[in-house]
Protein backbone atom coordinates (compact mmCIF):
# COMPACT_ATOMS: atom_id res chain seq x y z
CA UNK A 1 0.00 0.00 0.00
CA UNK A 2 1.18 3.55 -0.69
CA UNK A 3 0.22 6.80 0.90
CA UNK A 4 0.87 9.45 -0.45
CA UNK A 5 -1.60 12.65 -0.45
CA UNK A 6 -1.32 16.32 -1.92
CA UNK A 7 -3.47 18.78 -0.33
CA UNK A 8 -3.71 21.79 -1.71
CA UNK A 9 -5.83 24.13 0.07
CA UNK A 10 -8.40 26.30 -2.02
CA UNK A 11 -9.62 29.95 -1.18
CA UNK A 12 -12.76 29.25 0.15
CA UNK A 13 -15.58 32.12 -0.28
CA UNK A 14 -17.78 31.46 2.70
CA UNK A 15 -20.79 33.31 2.42
CA UNK A 16 -23.16 34.86 5.41
CA UNK A 17 -25.63 32.77 6.27
CA UNK A 18 -28.52 34.39 7.24
CA UNK A 19 -29.24 33.57 10.83
CA UNK A 20 -32.95 33.19 10.69
CA UNK A 21 -32.21 29.89 9.03
CA UNK A 22 -31.27 26.79 9.75
CA UNK A 23 -27.14 25.50 9.24
CA UNK A 24 -27.57 22.86 6.76
CA UNK A 25 -26.07 19.32 8.01
CA UNK A 26 -23.32 18.14 6.47
CA UNK A 27 -23.65 15.27 4.71
CA UNK A 28 -21.82 12.61 2.38
CA UNK A 29 -19.85 15.13 -0.03
CA UNK A 30 -20.07 14.24 -3.95
CA UNK A 31 -16.32 14.81 -5.51
CA UNK A 32 -15.38 14.26 -8.47
CA UNK A 33 -12.25 12.57 -9.55
CA UNK A 34 -10.76 13.73 -12.58
CA UNK A 35 -7.34 11.95 -14.38
CA UNK A 36 -4.43 13.51 -16.18
CA UNK A 37 -2.17 12.36 -18.21
CA UNK A 38 1.11 13.77 -17.87
CA UNK A 39 4.65 13.97 -19.40
CA UNK A 40 6.24 15.39 -15.62
CA UNK A 41 4.72 18.05 -15.09
CA UNK A 42 3.19 18.50 -19.13
CA UNK A 43 -0.67 17.39 -19.85
CA UNK A 44 0.07 14.78 -22.57
CA UNK A 45 -2.74 13.78 -24.99
CA UNK A 46 -3.13 11.41 -27.45
CA UNK A 47 -0.63 11.69 -30.74
CA UNK A 48 1.50 14.22 -29.04
CA UNK A 49 5.30 12.69 -29.11
CA UNK A 50 6.94 12.13 -25.38
CA UNK A 51 10.24 11.12 -24.18
CA UNK A 52 9.72 8.32 -21.51
CA UNK A 53 12.47 6.66 -19.27
CA UNK A 54 13.30 4.17 -22.02
CA UNK A 55 14.62 7.07 -24.26
CA UNK A 56 12.69 6.09 -27.37
CA UNK A 57 9.86 9.03 -28.53
CA UNK A 58 6.52 7.86 -28.30
CA UNK A 59 3.12 8.87 -29.44
CA UNK A 60 0.26 6.89 -27.31
CA UNK A 61 -2.77 6.17 -29.27
CA UNK A 62 -4.50 4.10 -27.15
CA UNK A 63 -4.65 4.33 -23.03
CA UNK A 64 -7.51 2.29 -21.09
CA UNK A 65 -7.24 0.81 -17.67
CA UNK A 66 -9.70 -0.32 -14.55
CA UNK A 67 -9.94 1.60 -11.72
CA UNK A 68 -12.14 -1.05 -9.37
CA UNK A 69 -13.45 -1.28 -6.11
CA UNK A 70 -12.89 1.94 -5.16
CA UNK A 71 -13.90 2.28 -1.22
CA UNK A 72 -13.76 4.67 1.44
CA UNK A 73 -12.01 3.66 5.51
CA UNK A 74 -14.12 5.52 8.37
CA UNK A 75 -13.17 6.46 11.97
CA UNK A 76 -13.32 3.01 13.35
CA UNK A 77 -11.30 1.52 10.17
CA UNK A 78 -14.25 0.01 8.77
CA UNK A 79 -13.90 -0.03 4.24
CA UNK A 80 -17.26 0.64 2.42
CA UNK A 81 -17.11 0.53 -1.77
CA UNK A 82 -18.45 3.64 -3.17
CA UNK A 83 -18.09 2.74 -6.64
CA UNK A 84 -16.99 -0.38 -8.52
CA UNK A 85 -15.62 0.29 -11.51
CA UNK A 86 -14.65 2.79 -13.84
CA UNK A 87 -13.04 2.42 -17.03
CA UNK A 88 -10.48 5.44 -17.96
CA UNK A 89 -10.19 5.36 -22.16
CA UNK A 90 -8.56 8.95 -22.83
CA UNK A 91 -9.69 8.26 -26.98
CA UNK A 92 -13.32 8.49 -25.30
CA UNK A 93 -12.41 11.02 -23.32
CA UNK A 94 -13.58 9.12 -20.40
CA UNK A 95 -11.15 10.87 -17.93
CA UNK A 96 -13.49 12.12 -15.20
CA UNK A 97 -16.32 10.41 -12.80
CA UNK A 98 -17.87 11.11 -9.75
CA UNK A 99 -17.82 9.71 -6.13
CA UNK A 100 -20.21 10.24 -3.26
CA UNK A 101 -17.86 10.26 -0.25
CA UNK A 102 -19.53 9.07 3.10
CA UNK A 103 -18.91 12.19 5.98
CA UNK A 104 -15.84 11.20 8.47
CA UNK A 105 -14.10 9.10 5.95
CA UNK A 106 -10.44 8.96 6.15
CA UNK A 107 -8.35 7.25 3.56
CA UNK A 108 -9.94 6.41 0.06
CA UNK A 109 -8.64 2.89 -1.87
CA UNK A 110 -8.79 1.38 -5.10
CA UNK A 111 -7.42 -1.16 -7.40
CA UNK A 112 -6.14 -1.02 -10.89
CA UNK A 113 -7.51 -3.85 -12.77
CA UNK A 114 -10.69 -6.13 -11.94
CA UNK A 115 -10.36 -7.93 -8.57
CA UNK A 116 -9.32 -11.54 -8.92
CA UNK A 117 -13.28 -12.28 -7.36
CA UNK A 118 -14.63 -10.93 -10.76
CA UNK A 119 -12.10 -10.96 -13.16
CA UNK A 120 -13.65 -14.65 -14.31
CA UNK A 121 -17.18 -14.01 -13.98
CA UNK A 122 -19.60 -13.83 -17.29
CA UNK A 123 -19.27 -10.50 -18.78
CA UNK A 124 -22.52 -10.95 -20.62
CA UNK A 125 -24.44 -10.54 -16.90
CA UNK A 126 -23.51 -6.85 -16.50
CA UNK A 127 -25.94 -3.97 -18.54
CA UNK A 128 -24.42 -2.57 -21.40
CA UNK A 129 -23.15 0.69 -20.02
CA UNK A 130 -20.73 -1.46 -16.90
CA UNK A 131 -17.43 -1.17 -17.44
CA UNK A 132 -17.03 -5.13 -16.93
CA UNK A 133 -20.20 -5.71 -20.28
CA UNK A 134 -18.92 -6.56 -23.33
CA UNK A 135 -20.24 -3.17 -24.52
CA UNK A 136 -19.28 -1.21 -21.77
CA UNK A 137 -15.92 -2.81 -21.52
CA UNK A 138 -14.90 -1.27 -24.91
CA UNK A 139 -12.47 -4.30 -25.89
CA UNK A 140 -10.99 -4.45 -22.11
CA UNK A 141 -12.38 -8.52 -22.31
CA UNK A 142 -10.14 -11.03 -22.85
CA UNK A 143 -12.71 -13.32 -23.93
CA UNK A 144 -10.01 -16.63 -24.64
CA UNK A 145 -9.05 -17.20 -21.26
CA UNK A 146 -12.18 -15.62 -19.27
CA UNK A 147 -10.63 -12.49 -17.49
CA UNK A 148 -9.88 -8.75 -18.39
CA UNK A 149 -7.30 -7.18 -19.33
CA UNK A 150 -6.18 -4.79 -16.66
CA UNK A 151 -4.25 -1.67 -18.83
CA UNK A 152 -3.99 -1.21 -22.57
CA UNK A 153 -1.51 1.24 -23.57
CA UNK A 154 -0.81 1.27 -27.32
CA UNK A 155 1.25 3.62 -29.80
CA UNK A 156 4.01 4.19 -32.17
CA UNK A 157 7.80 4.66 -31.51
CA UNK A 158 10.07 6.16 -33.41
CA UNK A 159 12.88 3.39 -33.54
CA UNK A 160 14.93 4.84 -35.85
CA UNK A 161 15.23 8.33 -34.63
CA UNK A 162 13.52 9.62 -37.79
CA UNK A 163 10.58 10.69 -36.72
CA UNK A 164 8.75 8.52 -38.61
CA UNK A 165 7.19 6.71 -35.37
CA UNK A 166 7.46 2.92 -37.75
CA UNK A 167 6.82 0.65 -35.28
CA UNK A 168 3.89 0.18 -32.92
CA UNK A 169 4.28 -0.74 -29.43
CA UNK A 170 1.04 -2.34 -27.39
CA UNK A 171 1.04 -3.51 -23.73
CA UNK A 172 -1.68 -5.31 -22.61
CA UNK A 173 -1.89 -6.74 -19.17
CA UNK A 174 -3.98 -8.44 -17.26
CA UNK A 175 -4.28 -11.72 -14.76
CA UNK A 176 -4.75 -11.81 -10.79
CA UNK A 177 -1.09 -11.46 -10.23
CA UNK A 178 -0.97 -8.12 -12.05
CA UNK A 179 -3.87 -6.77 -9.73
CA UNK A 180 -2.80 -3.67 -7.74
CA UNK A 181 -4.40 -1.52 -5.08
CA UNK A 182 -3.50 2.06 -3.51
CA UNK A 183 -4.21 3.63 -0.03
CA UNK A 184 -4.59 7.51 0.18
CA UNK A 185 -5.34 9.56 3.11
CA UNK A 186 -8.39 11.77 2.82
CA UNK A 187 -8.91 15.01 4.68
CA UNK A 188 -12.09 16.28 6.04
CA UNK A 189 -14.85 17.40 3.22
CA UNK A 190 -13.04 17.27 0.17
CA UNK A 191 -13.97 18.82 -3.08
CA UNK A 192 -12.48 17.13 -5.66
CA UNK A 193 -9.92 14.86 -5.96
CA UNK A 194 -7.16 14.81 -9.61
CA UNK A 195 -4.54 11.75 -10.39
CA UNK A 196 -1.85 12.80 -12.15
CA UNK A 197 -0.37 9.48 -14.02
CA UNK A 198 2.72 10.37 -15.30
CA UNK A 199 3.57 8.66 -18.49
CA UNK A 200 7.27 9.59 -18.57
CA UNK A 201 7.31 6.62 -15.50
CA UNK A 202 5.63 3.96 -17.65
CA UNK A 203 8.62 2.17 -18.85
CA UNK A 204 11.09 2.29 -16.79
CA UNK A 205 13.62 -0.26 -16.50
CA UNK A 206 11.94 -1.78 -19.81
CA UNK A 207 13.49 -1.89 -22.99
CA UNK A 208 10.99 -0.72 -26.10
CA UNK A 209 13.66 -2.25 -28.56
CA UNK A 210 13.12 -5.62 -26.88
CA UNK A 211 9.84 -5.74 -25.30
CA UNK A 212 7.66 -4.09 -27.50
CA UNK A 213 4.42 -6.21 -27.09
CA UNK A 214 3.17 -8.02 -23.89
CA UNK A 215 0.12 -9.50 -24.32
CA UNK A 216 -0.20 -10.53 -20.68
CA UNK A 217 1.49 -14.52 -21.62
CA UNK A 218 4.44 -15.30 -22.37
CA UNK A 219 6.01 -12.17 -20.98
CA UNK A 220 4.64 -11.65 -17.54
CA UNK A 221 7.98 -10.22 -16.13
CA UNK A 222 7.38 -7.49 -19.06
CA UNK A 223 4.17 -7.09 -17.82
CA UNK A 224 4.94 -7.36 -14.01
CA UNK A 225 7.42 -3.98 -14.07
CA UNK A 226 5.07 -2.90 -16.90
CA UNK A 227 2.12 -2.77 -14.23
CA UNK A 228 4.53 -1.68 -11.07
CA UNK A 229 6.02 1.21 -13.27
CA UNK A 230 2.13 2.31 -13.87
CA UNK A 231 0.91 2.19 -10.61
CA UNK A 232 4.16 4.27 -9.51
CA UNK A 233 3.04 7.09 -11.90
CA UNK A 234 -0.14 7.48 -10.19
CA UNK A 235 -0.31 10.58 -7.78
CA UNK A 236 -3.27 11.91 -6.27
CA UNK A 237 -4.12 15.75 -5.37
CA UNK A 238 -7.00 16.31 -3.14
CA UNK A 239 -8.62 19.85 -2.93
CA UNK A 240 -10.26 20.79 0.40
CA UNK A 241 -12.95 23.15 1.79
CA UNK B 1 -16.80 -61.91 -16.35
CA UNK B 2 -18.40 -59.30 -18.72
CA UNK B 3 -20.62 -58.25 -16.12
CA UNK B 4 -18.21 -57.87 -13.39
CA UNK B 5 -16.17 -55.86 -15.60
CA UNK B 6 -18.85 -53.30 -16.37
CA UNK B 7 -19.36 -53.29 -12.28
CA UNK B 8 -15.83 -52.38 -11.72
CA UNK B 9 -16.06 -49.98 -14.36
CA UNK B 10 -19.55 -48.18 -13.65
CA UNK B 11 -18.17 -47.29 -9.90
CA UNK B 12 -15.30 -45.97 -11.00
CA UNK B 13 -17.29 -43.70 -13.63
CA UNK B 14 -19.24 -42.37 -10.57
CA UNK B 15 -16.43 -41.60 -8.45
CA UNK B 16 -14.38 -39.57 -11.60
CA UNK B 17 -17.25 -38.47 -13.82
CA UNK B 18 -17.36 -35.04 -13.61
CA UNK B 19 -21.32 -34.08 -12.90
CA UNK B 20 -23.08 -31.35 -14.04
CA UNK B 21 -22.96 -27.86 -12.69
CA UNK B 22 -25.22 -27.54 -9.82
CA UNK B 23 -28.12 -25.19 -10.96
CA UNK B 24 -28.18 -25.23 -14.33
CA UNK B 25 -30.79 -27.15 -16.67
CA UNK B 26 -29.93 -29.23 -19.22
CA UNK B 27 -31.19 -28.83 -22.65
CA UNK B 28 -32.75 -31.50 -24.08
CA UNK B 29 -35.51 -30.84 -26.28
CA UNK B 30 -35.03 -29.74 -29.59
CA UNK B 31 -37.87 -27.99 -29.79
CA UNK B 32 -36.94 -24.94 -27.43
CA UNK B 33 -37.12 -22.08 -28.76
CA UNK B 34 -33.58 -21.44 -27.27
CA UNK B 35 -32.33 -24.17 -29.25
CA UNK B 36 -33.76 -23.47 -32.09
CA UNK B 37 -32.07 -19.98 -31.95
CA UNK B 38 -28.77 -21.36 -31.00
CA UNK B 39 -28.72 -23.61 -33.96
CA UNK B 40 -29.80 -20.73 -36.20
CA UNK B 41 -27.18 -18.58 -35.38
CA UNK B 42 -24.58 -21.30 -35.25
CA UNK B 43 -25.27 -22.12 -38.78
CA UNK B 44 -25.45 -18.20 -40.01
CA UNK B 45 -22.29 -16.10 -41.22
CA UNK B 46 -23.91 -13.42 -39.57
CA UNK B 47 -21.41 -13.71 -36.67
CA UNK B 48 -18.20 -13.36 -39.02
CA UNK B 49 -16.81 -10.03 -40.40
CA UNK B 50 -17.43 -10.55 -43.61
CA UNK B 51 -20.43 -12.74 -43.15
CA UNK B 52 -18.83 -15.90 -44.92
CA UNK B 53 -18.00 -18.62 -42.20
CA UNK B 54 -20.35 -19.41 -39.20
CA UNK B 55 -19.93 -21.72 -36.34
CA UNK B 56 -20.49 -24.66 -38.44
CA UNK B 57 -17.54 -23.88 -40.76
CA UNK B 58 -15.34 -25.69 -38.49
CA UNK B 59 -17.97 -27.65 -36.27
CA UNK B 60 -19.53 -29.86 -38.77
CA UNK B 61 -22.31 -32.02 -37.52
CA UNK B 62 -21.87 -34.68 -39.71
CA UNK B 63 -17.87 -34.91 -38.49
CA UNK B 64 -19.29 -35.00 -34.98
CA UNK B 65 -18.55 -31.27 -35.17
CA UNK B 66 -15.00 -31.39 -35.76
CA UNK B 67 -13.65 -30.19 -39.15
CA UNK B 68 -11.46 -32.89 -40.28
CA UNK B 69 -8.19 -30.98 -40.73
CA UNK B 70 -5.10 -30.82 -38.53
CA UNK B 71 -5.87 -27.47 -36.83
CA UNK B 72 -8.86 -24.85 -37.67
CA UNK B 73 -9.39 -22.22 -40.70
CA UNK B 74 -10.73 -19.18 -39.79
CA UNK B 75 -12.13 -16.20 -41.91
CA UNK B 76 -9.93 -16.32 -44.98
CA UNK B 77 -8.63 -19.19 -44.36
CA UNK B 78 -6.29 -18.08 -41.55
CA UNK B 79 -4.94 -21.16 -39.88
CA UNK B 80 -5.88 -21.53 -36.70
CA UNK B 81 -3.38 -22.85 -34.05
CA UNK B 82 -5.35 -26.02 -32.65
CA UNK B 83 -7.37 -28.77 -33.43
CA UNK B 84 -11.16 -28.57 -33.58
CA UNK B 85 -12.60 -30.19 -30.90
CA UNK B 86 -15.72 -32.13 -31.47
CA UNK B 87 -18.81 -30.64 -29.29
CA UNK B 88 -21.29 -33.92 -29.12
CA UNK B 89 -21.72 -33.97 -25.10
CA UNK B 90 -19.55 -30.81 -24.59
CA UNK B 91 -21.89 -29.95 -21.77
CA UNK B 92 -20.06 -32.67 -19.88
CA UNK B 93 -16.99 -30.66 -20.08
CA UNK B 94 -15.99 -28.48 -16.75
CA UNK B 95 -14.33 -25.72 -18.93
CA UNK B 96 -13.70 -25.51 -22.17
CA UNK B 97 -10.56 -25.10 -24.56
CA UNK B 98 -7.74 -27.27 -25.06
CA UNK B 99 -6.07 -25.27 -22.27
CA UNK B 100 -9.54 -25.23 -19.91
CA UNK B 101 -9.10 -21.17 -19.95
CA UNK B 102 -12.99 -21.09 -20.13
CA UNK B 103 -15.03 -22.43 -17.54
CA UNK B 104 -18.70 -22.25 -19.37
CA UNK B 105 -20.37 -22.37 -22.94
CA UNK B 106 -21.86 -19.02 -22.06
CA UNK B 107 -18.57 -17.36 -21.72
CA UNK B 108 -16.62 -19.76 -24.43
CA UNK B 109 -18.78 -18.60 -27.10
CA UNK B 110 -17.16 -14.66 -26.94
CA UNK B 111 -14.02 -16.05 -27.90
CA UNK B 112 -14.10 -17.49 -31.43
CA UNK B 113 -16.80 -14.77 -32.67
CA UNK B 114 -14.03 -11.86 -31.39
CA UNK B 115 -11.05 -13.63 -32.40
CA UNK B 116 -8.85 -11.93 -35.24
CA UNK B 117 -8.25 -15.55 -36.97
CA UNK B 118 -11.90 -16.98 -36.77
CA UNK B 119 -14.49 -15.10 -36.71
CA UNK B 120 -13.10 -11.29 -36.56
CA UNK B 121 -15.75 -9.21 -35.21
CA UNK B 122 -16.68 -7.59 -31.94
CA UNK B 123 -19.84 -8.63 -30.33
CA UNK B 124 -21.10 -5.20 -30.35
CA UNK B 125 -21.27 -5.26 -34.01
CA UNK B 126 -22.58 -8.34 -34.16
CA UNK B 127 -25.23 -7.25 -31.92
CA UNK B 128 -25.93 -4.30 -34.00
CA UNK B 129 -26.58 -6.72 -37.01
CA UNK B 130 -28.80 -8.50 -35.07
CA UNK B 131 -31.40 -6.12 -33.79
CA UNK B 132 -31.04 -4.57 -37.34
CA UNK B 133 -32.51 -8.05 -38.96
CA UNK B 134 -35.94 -8.83 -39.91
CA UNK B 135 -36.18 -12.14 -38.05
CA UNK B 136 -33.82 -11.93 -35.14
CA UNK B 137 -35.37 -9.18 -32.69
CA UNK B 138 -38.49 -11.13 -32.69
CA UNK B 139 -36.69 -14.73 -32.22
CA UNK B 140 -35.02 -13.23 -29.22
CA UNK B 141 -37.91 -11.66 -28.12
CA UNK B 142 -39.75 -15.17 -27.76
CA UNK B 143 -37.08 -16.70 -26.72
CA UNK B 144 -35.46 -14.67 -23.88
CA UNK B 145 -38.07 -12.05 -23.78
CA UNK B 146 -35.34 -9.14 -24.52
CA UNK B 147 -33.55 -7.93 -27.60
CA UNK B 148 -30.13 -9.66 -29.05
CA UNK B 149 -27.54 -8.29 -26.40
CA UNK B 150 -24.46 -10.58 -25.26
CA UNK B 151 -26.37 -12.16 -22.51
CA UNK B 152 -28.95 -13.36 -24.75
CA UNK B 153 -26.39 -14.22 -27.92
CA UNK B 154 -24.14 -16.29 -25.69
CA UNK B 155 -27.16 -18.36 -23.97
CA UNK B 156 -28.65 -19.19 -27.01
CA UNK B 157 -25.69 -20.62 -28.59
CA UNK B 158 -25.07 -22.25 -25.64
CA UNK B 159 -28.06 -23.84 -25.33
CA UNK B 160 -27.80 -25.30 -28.75
CA UNK B 161 -24.63 -26.93 -27.95
CA UNK B 162 -25.85 -28.68 -24.50
CA UNK B 163 -28.51 -29.83 -26.96
CA UNK B 164 -25.41 -32.12 -28.67
CA UNK B 165 -26.03 -34.75 -26.92
CA UNK B 166 -24.87 -38.23 -28.28
CA UNK B 167 -25.12 -41.27 -26.34
CA UNK B 168 -26.12 -44.19 -28.73
CA UNK B 169 -22.32 -45.53 -29.52
CA UNK B 170 -21.68 -49.47 -29.05
CA UNK B 171 -19.67 -48.49 -25.96
CA UNK B 172 -22.55 -46.21 -24.73
CA UNK B 173 -24.99 -48.86 -24.91
CA UNK B 174 -22.40 -51.37 -23.36
CA UNK B 175 -22.71 -49.04 -20.40
CA UNK B 176 -25.77 -48.10 -20.33
CA UNK B 177 -27.30 -51.84 -20.38
CA UNK B 178 -24.46 -53.94 -19.27
CA UNK B 179 -25.09 -55.93 -22.27
CA UNK B 180 -21.37 -56.86 -23.86
CA UNK B 181 -22.21 -58.02 -26.85
CA UNK B 182 -23.28 -54.49 -27.73
CA UNK B 183 -19.02 -54.63 -27.86
CA UNK B 184 -17.79 -57.51 -30.79
CA UNK B 185 -15.30 -59.59 -29.19
CA UNK B 186 -11.88 -58.01 -30.71
CA UNK B 187 -13.72 -54.82 -28.88
CA UNK B 188 -14.10 -56.33 -25.66
CA UNK B 189 -10.69 -57.34 -25.63
CA UNK B 190 -9.51 -54.02 -26.57
CA UNK B 191 -11.32 -52.10 -23.62
CA UNK B 192 -9.81 -55.03 -21.21
CA UNK B 193 -6.21 -53.82 -22.39
CA UNK B 194 -7.58 -50.05 -22.32
CA UNK B 195 -8.42 -50.07 -18.88
CA UNK B 196 -5.80 -52.52 -18.23
CA UNK B 197 -2.17 -53.08 -19.13
CA UNK B 198 -2.24 -49.97 -21.76
CA UNK B 199 -2.66 -47.72 -18.76
CA UNK B 200 -4.86 -45.44 -21.33
CA UNK B 201 -7.59 -45.17 -18.09
CA UNK B 202 -5.13 -43.71 -15.82
CA UNK B 203 -5.95 -40.69 -17.77
CA UNK B 204 -8.80 -41.55 -19.99
CA UNK B 205 -11.33 -42.48 -17.44
CA UNK B 206 -15.11 -42.32 -16.22
CA UNK B 207 -18.21 -42.35 -18.41
CA UNK B 208 -16.84 -40.04 -20.87
CA UNK B 209 -13.35 -41.22 -21.08
CA UNK B 210 -11.74 -38.52 -19.69
CA UNK B 211 -10.07 -37.37 -16.06
CA UNK B 212 -10.52 -33.44 -17.61
CA UNK B 213 -6.80 -32.80 -15.93
CA UNK B 214 -3.83 -31.35 -18.07
CA UNK B 215 -0.91 -33.37 -18.88
CA UNK B 216 1.78 -32.65 -21.74
CA UNK B 217 2.09 -36.05 -23.97
CA UNK B 218 5.35 -34.66 -25.55
CA UNK B 219 4.84 -33.45 -29.11
CA UNK B 220 6.76 -31.05 -29.32
CA UNK B 221 5.02 -27.87 -30.65
CA UNK B 222 5.52 -24.24 -29.55
CA UNK B 223 2.24 -24.13 -27.76
CA UNK B 224 2.16 -23.19 -24.38
CA UNK B 225 -0.76 -24.99 -23.41
CA UNK B 226 -2.46 -24.79 -19.95
CA UNK B 227 0.62 -22.29 -18.62
CA UNK B 228 -1.03 -19.73 -21.03
CA UNK B 229 -3.47 -19.82 -18.14
CA UNK B 230 -2.33 -20.47 -15.12
CA UNK B 231 1.47 -18.81 -16.03
CA UNK B 232 2.91 -21.37 -14.33
CA UNK B 233 6.36 -23.00 -16.20
CA UNK B 234 4.82 -26.19 -14.85
CA UNK B 235 1.90 -26.73 -16.93
CA UNK B 236 3.91 -25.91 -20.05
CA UNK B 237 2.15 -27.95 -23.28
CA UNK B 238 -0.17 -29.46 -21.02
CA UNK B 239 -3.27 -30.29 -22.41
CA UNK B 240 -6.83 -30.97 -20.92
CA UNK B 241 -7.52 -34.98 -21.87
CA UNK B 242 -10.23 -35.13 -24.58
CA UNK B 243 -13.44 -37.01 -24.29
CA UNK B 244 -13.10 -40.19 -26.30
CA UNK B 245 -16.01 -40.28 -28.87
CA UNK B 246 -16.77 -40.49 -32.25
CA UNK B 247 -13.14 -40.83 -33.03
CA UNK B 248 -13.64 -42.72 -36.66
CA UNK B 249 -14.88 -39.57 -37.68
CA UNK B 250 -12.99 -36.71 -35.53
CA UNK B 251 -9.23 -37.45 -36.77
CA UNK B 252 -6.73 -35.85 -37.21
CA UNK B 253 -5.59 -36.35 -33.15
CA UNK B 254 -4.40 -34.57 -30.60
CA UNK B 255 -4.37 -30.90 -29.96
CA UNK B 256 -2.23 -29.84 -32.80
CA UNK B 257 -3.70 -32.36 -34.63
CA UNK B 258 -0.31 -33.83 -35.57
CA UNK B 259 -2.01 -37.83 -35.43
CA UNK B 260 -3.36 -38.49 -38.50
CA UNK B 261 -4.67 -42.46 -37.53
CA UNK B 262 -6.13 -44.30 -34.31
CA UNK B 263 -3.37 -46.49 -34.45
CA UNK B 264 -0.67 -43.78 -34.94
CA UNK B 265 -1.96 -42.58 -31.56
CA UNK B 266 -2.16 -45.46 -29.96
CA UNK B 267 1.82 -45.80 -30.80
CA UNK B 268 2.60 -42.73 -29.39
CA UNK B 269 0.88 -43.56 -26.01
CA UNK B 270 2.78 -47.09 -26.35
CA UNK B 271 6.46 -45.28 -26.52
CA UNK B 272 5.50 -42.53 -23.56
CA UNK B 273 4.34 -45.16 -21.31
CA UNK B 274 6.70 -47.86 -21.77
CA UNK B 275 3.93 -50.74 -21.84
CA UNK B 276 5.08 -52.55 -24.21
CA UNK B 277 1.56 -53.43 -26.32
CA UNK B 278 2.45 -56.13 -28.59
CA UNK B 279 1.23 -55.46 -32.52
CA UNK B 280 -1.67 -57.56 -31.94
CA UNK B 281 -2.86 -55.75 -28.53
CA UNK B 282 -2.32 -52.29 -30.11
CA UNK B 283 -4.87 -53.00 -32.80
CA UNK B 284 -7.56 -54.48 -30.47
CA UNK B 285 -7.12 -51.47 -28.69
CA UNK B 286 -7.78 -49.17 -32.27
CA UNK B 287 -11.08 -51.95 -32.19
CA UNK B 288 -12.24 -50.64 -29.28
CA UNK B 289 -12.12 -47.02 -30.01
CA UNK B 290 -13.89 -47.30 -32.98
CA UNK B 291 -16.76 -48.69 -30.99
CA UNK B 292 -16.60 -45.44 -29.64
CA UNK B 293 -18.47 -43.94 -32.35
CA UNK B 294 -22.58 -43.12 -32.20
CA UNK B 295 -23.27 -43.93 -35.92
CA UNK B 296 -26.87 -43.32 -35.43
CA UNK B 297 -26.38 -39.95 -34.98
CA UNK B 298 -23.66 -39.03 -37.19
CA UNK B 299 -25.83 -40.52 -40.01
CA UNK B 300 -28.62 -38.87 -38.91
CA UNK B 301 -26.68 -35.55 -39.88
CA UNK B 302 -25.25 -37.69 -43.18
CA UNK B 303 -28.32 -38.28 -44.85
Amino acid sequence: MRNRILIPVLSLLFFACNENKEVPVITDQPVSVLINLRDNSKLLGLDQVYQPDSGLFLKASVLKFYLSDISVQDAGGNWKQIKDAFLYNLEEQKTSFSLTIPRGSRKLSFGIGVPAALNHEDPTVYSNDHPYSIQGGSGMHWNWSSGYRFIIFEGRMDSTASGSFNEPFAYHTGQDTLYRRLEFDLPDQPLGITVDLDAAKFFKSLDLWVDSQTHGTGKLGVATVFTDNFVDAFSVAVAVE
Amino acid sequence: MRFLWLLLWSSLCLSCSVSEKPGEKPIHDSLSLRVQLGKQLFFDPILSRDRTISCGHCHQPELAFTDGLPTGKGMKGRILPRNTPSLLNVRQHPYLFADGGVPSLEMQALAPIEDHNEMDILIPQVLYRLRRHPDYPEFFEEAFGREPDGYSLVRALSAYQQSLVSEGSPFDLFLQSGDSSYLSATQWQGWQLFSGQAKCSSCHAGKWLSDFQFYNLGLGDSDPGRERITLLPADSGKFKTPVLRNLTITGPYMHNGSISTLGEVVEHHDRRLGTGLSRDQKEKIVHFLKALTDSVFTSAYNK
